[in-house]
């Protein structure tokens, strides 16, 4: 009899256990597989990630030419001089100073190049003393070269 | 005659460096013969005897002292530091200017990474958007404007590949005397790129072009200078002519790869042969015109040479001058560089490079080790296609130790050459096309 009621308690017990698993009431539960993406959500996602890797790559892009075509210039670059200091702030508002140190004109020349950067290029026009101070400092530090051997490169072949 | 050196050659190059004229005067006389102790002082201002001295010209500075700034200008050139680009010779950081030595363009097609660097404006941000939703617009003397993305231009018209040069207008500036406004080139603001892209002139079919439409203005995203929103950095434009040619192309890749940001990403206009400022980058409009365009770079002096030759270093707002339109010829010479020291007892030096002549062909090439008393011929190829860069090869004998001066010389389909010195001088210094040289040392 107690027999007969061990094994009935066991069968009822291995039922309920059964069916609790069954409906994940215990034990491992699986989790039901989401449903497959559709194409168009594939396509989606693609073009996020695609999008944010081009956004990346101009980033980074825009930070090495930044780091060439924005040189930390002070106005010690160019030469003492009075004006030095109104010729670095009137020219690096636009333009890096090698085209400045790399030229050699007449007071002239010089004077014209103003009137062609107000016209062509929009440079802020110079009140009369500005222009003068400017004008006389850029002739001083970079006059004419006559001949063609002013402004030309060192010589290969002596490196003492 | 033994080469000195020490303190007194300094002294000549700094004689030199501070006041050319007087230089001049000590090492040539007055009569301009180089002898005696001028030639003497000359040997040692370039560090070795000179073979063939008595053939240079009168008043002819040394190569190894008159190449242009750009080779390195009163010391260490500054060289480019940047991801994706050989060291280059920077002219200018703002706007971003670099050259490339003669000695790196030895490749028969210029890869991204040796391609020259000219801008006019500030470099627009990067395009983060898909390349193919770029739009180009073509509008004016049409019948029908268009507004076309990339992805449609691709779709729609066929996509050739050619090897085109293409040379900035101010190429060569630097060999002007005096010197004129603008970044001192060398020769080296050349490419010989392969583009793969569209032509415009399909582009311009499918637009429809009016009787009126004779001209062209193109348009790119480069923000001005200034960073005034309201003017173009630079807007250039040519006859219709051009335009329709089979070679102009509308370029979506370089060398098989999508454009490099500072080349144009994603697409720029390749107008070879002619100023490379046509060749605009980061395309967005091109603009048809009944009259010749009036962008910056445009009228005055800006890319425009006199018809009637003016007085070096004099005034002129060149009303009288004509837009330069097809370049004149040069030769570069890309496998020994400037400067080169030669083992002693070198007698042959094999030297090659490349000539062009903007819209024409390379006849002849020439090379002289004697200050061009006398010349040989070198062997020139025929070019990949229209519009691509000639390789041309020869040997040089070098018949003792000492300084030379390797000349080379090109000759265009017409029969115009390379000239002695830069002529038709003009403000902003275009067109210079001197005999190139460099200079190597034996022993």
């Amino acid at each position: 009899m107690t027999l007969t009621r061990a094994v009935i308690a066991s069968l009822v017990l291995a039922a309920v256990v059964l069916f609790g698993q069954k409906h994940g009431l215990w034990g491992v539960r699986e989790a039901p597989a989401p449903p497959p993406p559709t194409p168009a959500a594939l396509a989606f996602r693609r073009a996020q990630e695609e999008a944010a890797a081009r956004a990346e790559a101009a980033r980074a892009e825009a930070a090495r030419l930044a780091a060439v075509t924005q040189p930390a210039e002070t106005p010690e670059v160019l030469p003492p001089g009075e004006g030095r200091e109104e010729v670095f702030g009137a020219c690096t508002a636009c333009h890096s100073t090698a085209i400045i140190r790399r030229s050699r004109f007449t007071r002239q020349q010089w004077d014209d190049l103003m009137d062609w950067m107000v016209e062509k290029q929009g440079m802020n026009p110079l009140d009369a003393e500005q222009r003068r101070r400017i004008v006389d400092y850029l002739a001083a530090a970079f006059p004419a070269a006559s001949g063609s051997a002013g402004r030309r490169a060192p010589n290969p072949f002596l490196t003492d | 005659m033994k080469p000195r050196t020490g303190r007194p050659e300094r002294g000549l190059l700094e004689l030199y460096r501070d006041d050319p004229e007087r230089a001049d005067a000590l090492v040539w006389g007055r009569r301009g013969a180089l002898r005696g102790a001028a030639l003497a002082a000359m040997g040692a201002a370039v560090g070795a005897a000179i073979p063939f001295a008595r053939r240079m010209p009168p008043g002819l500075v040394p190569a190894a002292l008159a190449q242009p700034a750009a080779s390195g200008s009163g010391g260490q050139p500054n060289l480019l530091r940047m991801e994706g680009k050989a060291p280059l010779v920077i002219l200018g950081e703002r706007p971003l200017v670099a050259e490339t030595p003669e000695h790196m363009l030895d490749d028969e097609v210029t890869p991204a990474d040796k391609f020259f660097i000219r801008n006019n404006g500030q470099i627009p941000e990067p395009f983060a958007g898909d390349p193919k939703s770029w739009t180009l617009r073509i509008e004016g003397e049409v019948n029908t404007p268009l507004a076309l993305t990339l992805g449609e231009i691709e779709q729609r018209f066929p996509l050739v590949t050619r090897r085109l040069q293409m040379e900035c207008g101010g190429n060569g500036r630097g060999f002007f005397s005096p010197e004129t406004r603008g970044n001192q080139w060398g020769n080296g603001a050349i490419s010989c790129a392969e583009w793969t892209g569209v032509r415009l002139r399909d582009l311009l079919q499918a637009a429809g072009l009016k009787e009126s439409a004779r001209f062209t203005g193109h348009y790119g995203a480069d923000p001005h200078l200034s960073g005034d929103p309201n003017r173009p950095a630079i807007s250039r434009g040519m006859r219709i002519e051009k335009a329709l040619d089979e070679d102009t192309l509308v370029a979506l890749r370089m060398n098989g790869q999508p454009i490099p940001h500072v080349h144009g990403a994603p697409v720029r206009l390749i107008v070879p042969g002619w100023p490379g400022s046509l060749s605009q980058k980061w395309l967005t409009r091109i603009l048809i015109r009944a009259t010749p365009h009036d962008g910056p770079g445009m009228g005055g002096t800006s890319y425009r040479v006199p018809v009637r030759p003016i007085v070096p270093g004099s005034r002129n707002d060149g009303r009288d001058f004509v837009d330069l339109e097809s370049m004149p010829v040069r030769s570069i010479l890309t496998n020994v560089a400037h400067g080169t020291r030669l083992p002693a007892g070198t007698r042959g030096l094999d030297v090659r490079g490349f000539a062009w002549a903007g819209d024409k062909t390379v006849r002849a090439v020439h090379l002289s080790v004697d200050y061009g008393a006398t010349w040989q011929e070198a062997r020139v190829a025929e070019p990949a296609n229209r519009h691509a860069w000639q390789r041309w090869s020869g040997r040089v004998a070098l018949p003792t130790d000492g300084y030379y001066e390797i000349w080379y010389r090109a000759t265009d389909s017409d029969g115009r050459m390379q000239p002695h010195v830069a002529g038709n001088w003009n403000p902003q210094g275009y067109g210079a096309n001197p005999i190139s040289r460099i200079a190597v040392l034996v022993g």
